[in-house]
Parts: structure tokens; sequence; C-alpha cells
């Protein structure tokens, strides 16, 4: 199973963490501490694969960002490599060619998106079509609530004039 | 203070707070400004004013990345979540995700709303609800909503369905116990189309084939056949852009497939013997250099080894891995050295016929490929060929890198007092 998902940028800052295994708040802080300096001293030409702690990490650099994912040793890591690359493509068609500063502005899409995607550390659907709907489909209900909401307060501020 | 002008008041927009700190120039000046920020929403929380809670959730998880501490937010993560809108719970059940870990106390607070929303008519806040429960669950939690994610198993929405086999997954891993309630339901969703759902039970069958035994018999005696027909079915299924990767339809079900047949072959002679067939097909057919098709190679090859012998089968595998071992994609020669690593207990003759590709691995200038090489070499040694395979890393401990010697001289010594 896949037991974390980080992001990191190139100076270490991380964009979102997801843990889907039992870490303590303290815990989190040092994994992500260790594994930064690890992935981020790797050298360009390296495979995307280290092992850490008994696990393995499968990492791969898009623009200025580390897709970094925790895996049991039996894992294939070949697949996890593609299962970033989904999770990018998907990123990169919701935002329209996706960049660091969209991620960091809604990060919370970027969250929900990747719940579309995984539960429990496995995956949840091959189907970038799908989790593209999926999101829409969640994210129209946001709008429409909105929408109702500033209606209701336009009424009761009409009515209180 | 004007809204608008002061960036720490709970009535700014995520967006402000967010540029706010990104211009802070040193780290003193980003540790003052979210104290600024975590204090109007201190306030804000205790003015319980519904209508900032999704707004606050959103700035104190933001905060939370930055490395600061949050727990003052987590019974707002409650409130959202108790909340009939779907936006709040959208972002409440994030927060709860986030913020929480399974070991807090907390988290039991949610069962209740968990177990409603998992009742609920709306099915994207149902999917909220699996997703959370999935993702965080006590061994508690597991136990009392079990129930209701064996009956989502059977919910009309595919997408619902297979949000609960994943569920199903942790509840089982918390709760071994439980998995016999869980095998119909799960055995039943393979004979689905639909490939998310398809790969989740998937999944959960596999789980459930390592947690209980009785779950491995069943499943292979009745669903082995079936497994080696969608297998099938899908190798040989025509051009789908919704599932294309790299030239193959969903390479993700083709390996979860693999990896099912895997565990049901594994010390059963007849399962093994009806799986060949395909395992042959996927291991010539799989063309192309891209990862998805090598991942599936590799996935095959482990599965080959793995299964009650078939030397035609065991020859093809041993070909594979050869070709990997050539490849110029680091990847795929180190994933190639793990193979080898497996394949030495089946047949170690075949493995030392790479002896010298090896080798030559031990020089490779990718750490992680040292590494695998050089137990990869310590497992072959043998008393024919422990003098030359010794002398060839003495010479190398000469000329290799600081950080590996200590690791080479150990294993070299370990060798020797073999």
């Amino acid at each position: 199973m896949i037991h974390f998902v980080l992001l990191i940028s190139r100076q270490g800052k991380v964009r979102l963490t997801k843990w889907y295994s039992p870490y303590t708040q303290k815990e989190r802080s040092k994994v992500i501490r260790e594994l930064s300096g690890v992935i981020l001293s790797r050298a360009p030409k390296l495979c995307n694969f280290v092992e850490w702690r008994g696990y393995k990490v499968v990492y791969k650099r898009y623009a200025s960002l580390y897709f970094c994912m925790c895996i049991d040793e039996d894992d294939n890591e070949l697949e996890v490599l593609e299962i970033i690359h989904h999770y990018v493509e998907i990123l990169d068609r919701y935002f329209g060619s996706v960049c660091e500063l969209d991620l960091i502005f809604n990060f919370h899409k970027a969250y929900y998106i990747l719940d579309e995607l995984l539960i429990a550390g496995e995956l949840q659907e091959s189907s970038k079509k799908t989790v593209a709907r999926l999101i829409a489909a969640q994210d129209s209900l946001v709008e429409t609530a909105k929408e109702e909401a500033s209606s209701i307060s336009n009424i009761i501020a009409q009515a209180t004039k | 203070m004007d809204p608008i002008l002061n960036p720490f008041s709970s009535g700014t927009r995520l967006r402000d707070m967010i540029r706010t700190i990104r211009a802070c120039k040193t780290a003193a000046e980003e540790r003052a400004a979210i104290r600024k920020e975590c204090a109007a929403i201190r306030d804000s929380i205790n003015e319980n004013d519904p209508d900032y809670r999704h707004r606050n959730l959103a700035k104190l998880m933001f905060i939370h990345m930055l490395g600061y501490p949050t727990h003052f937010g987590q019974m707002e993560c409650l409130k959202c979540i108790a909340s009939p809108g779907f936006p709040e719970k959208r972002i409440g059940y994030l927060g709860l995700m986030l913020l929480l870990d399974e070991r807090q106390e907390v988290l039991m607070l949610v069962t209740n709303s968990l177990k409603q929303d998992l009742n609920h008519t709306n099915q994207y806040i149902v999917g909220l609800a699996l997703c959370a429960l999935g993702n965080i669950c006590s061994a508690e939690m597991a136990r009392d909503l079990a129930p209701e994610v064996e009956r989502l198993l059977q919910f009309r929405d595919p997408n619902i369905r297979k949000k609960a086999a994943l569920c199903s997954i942790r509840i089982i891993k918390k709760v071994p116990d439980l998995a016999e309630n869980f095998l119909k339901p799960a055995t039943a969703l393979l004979r689905e189309k639909h490939h998310g759902v398809l790969i989740t039970a998937v999944q959960l069958c596999t789980d459930l084939c390592k947690v209980s035994r009785e779950a491995l018999e069943h499943i292979r005696k009745k669903c082995t056949e079936d497994l080696v027909k969608t297998l099938k079915d899908l190798a040989n299924s025509p051009y789908s852009p919704e599932y294309d990767i790299s030239g193959i339809a969903d390479p993700f079900l083709h390996i979860r497939l693999l990896k099912l047949l895997r565990v049901l072959g594994e010390g059963d002679a007849d399962a093994s013997d009806s799986m060949n067939d395909i395992l042959a097909q996927v291991g010539t057919k799989t063309e192309s250099n891209k990862v998805a098709a090598n991942a599936i190679l590799y996935e095959c090859v482990q599965t080959i080894m793995s299964i009650e012998g078939n030397s035609g089968l065991r020859v093809l595998a041993i070909s594979i891995l050869g070709k990997f071992l050539s490849n110029r994609d680091n990847n795929i020669r180190y994933v190639a050295l793990n193979m080898l690593m497996k394949a030495v207990t089946a047949d170690p003759q075949a493995v030392l016929r790479y002896r010298a590709t090896i080798l030559e691995c031990v020089k490779d200038a990718d750490a992680s490929i040292r590494k695998r090489a050089l137990e990869l070499v310590y497992v072959l040694v043998n008393e024919t060929n422990v003098k030359p395979l010794t002398k060839e890393l003495v010479s190398y401990l000469e000329t290799c890198d600081q950080d590996f010697k200590g690791d080479l001289t150990a294993k070299i010594c370990s060798i020797v007092s073999k």
C-alpha cells in the first residue's frame, strides 16, 4: 500500500501531505524533514527509487515540485511512478497547465483530487475522465450552495432595508 | 480595523492570507504573521459564527502544512462535518484527515456523523464519509461502521461501490475478524465491468486473501477462472482512450489482476495451471519501453516466479529479466535487480548467468542500484565462485565512493565468514 504522499518544492517547502498509515504529528514532521533531505540531495540522473527505513519511496520531479509516495518493500515501484503521473495529469487538466502556485493557493482542491484517486493507500480509479467528472460534480455542488447562500442574504438585505 | 485592509481578520479570504504569509521575508516575520492569524481564527471560532467556519478551517489547514500547531482547530472539523451543507462537510472531512490521526480520542466523536453521512441521500456526501473512514478510522470505528460499509458495496452507484471496497480494506486490516463478512460482496464485485470497481474489488480480494486463510481458499476455488478470463479480455481489448496509457488498456487493472493471480497460484498447482496461458501471453505480447508496459512485465515476472512451476514460463521470465538488466533506464535496472533477488531462490544457476552484469551494477553511479547489486552478489556467493567474486569486490573497494566503502567492506566480511 501507499503509506503516505508528499509534495515538496526544491526549497523543501511542503505543498501537500497525505498519510494512510498511523503517524503522529511529531512523527510526520520527522519523516518530512528526513525524507526531504534524502530526496532533495539526489542527483538528477539517478533512479526514482530510494530505500528508506525498510520502505521504498518512489519520487518524481515535475518542474519545481517533487512528488513522493512511500510504499512497501514488495510493492511495484514502476506502477507507482505511473500513479504519480496519473495524478499529475489529472491536476494538469483540472488547473489547465498546472504550476506550483496553483497547488499553493488551491491546496484544498489538490487534496480533493487526490481523494478521488487514492483511499486507504490504494488506487481508486484508473480513468482520468471519471475523476475529472466527479470533481466537477462536487465543485458545482459547492457553487450552487454559494449561490443559494448569497441569494438568501440578498433577500434578507432587501427585506431589512 | 477594516477587514479588507487587515489580512489577519477571519473576514479575509484564504487567498489573501496565503499571499500575506508568503510575502514574509524572514522566519521570524512568518512566525509573527502566523501568530496573528491564529489569534484571529481563535476569536472567530469563539464567536461560533457558522459563516466563517469553512474559511477558518481552510486557513488552519494551510497553517498546519507550514508546520505550525493547530490543535485548537480540531473541534471546528467536527462542527463542519456536522453541518448539513455539502461544502462544509467537504472541508470538514478534509480537515479531519489532515489535522487528526487515528490515535486521537477526538476522532471517536465523529463516528455518529459518519454513520449518518454513510446513509445520506446525497451520494457525494456518502463518498466523503467513505473516503474519510477509509483513510483514518481506528479499530473501534471500523467495528462500529463495518455493517454500513458492507451494505454500500452493493450501492447503485459504481463510484460509491469502489470507495466502499477500499474502505473495506482498511476495516479488515484493522479488524481481521470481520474479513468473512466482506467475502461474498467482494467476490460479487469481481463480475463487474466498471474499471474503478474492478481495480478496487481485486485489491480488496487480494487483501482478504492475506488476512484470512478461508478467504484465500474460497476465492481460489470460486474466482480464479473468472479472473483469468477478465485479464484475457483486458489484454485483448480494443483501444479505449479513457483507459489507454502508452498503448496499453488500463495497466493498473492489469497489474492488480496479476497480483491477485499470484496470491491464488502460490502453492496450488491447479490454480497455477489455469493461469499459464495468460501469463505467457502478457509476458510475450507486452512490448514497448514505456513505464506502464515494464510495470506490467515486472508484475508478470513476479507472478511467474511465485506460482507453481512451469519451466517454459520460468525461461520466459528470466529472459525478460535479462532484457531489463541491460536497459539504459536506471529504474528498469533497479527493478531487474529486485526481481533477480527473488529469482535466486527458485533458480540460482539462471541468475548466475548474469554475474558479470550484476558486478557492473555494483559499480553503478546510482547508490540505490549499487546497494541492490551488492545484496544480490552476497546471495549468489557459493563455494565455487567466492574467490573470483570477492576479488572483484575488493578491487572495487579501492576506487569506490567514501560512503559506499563502509557497506562494501561489511559485505565482503560477511561473505568471507559465510
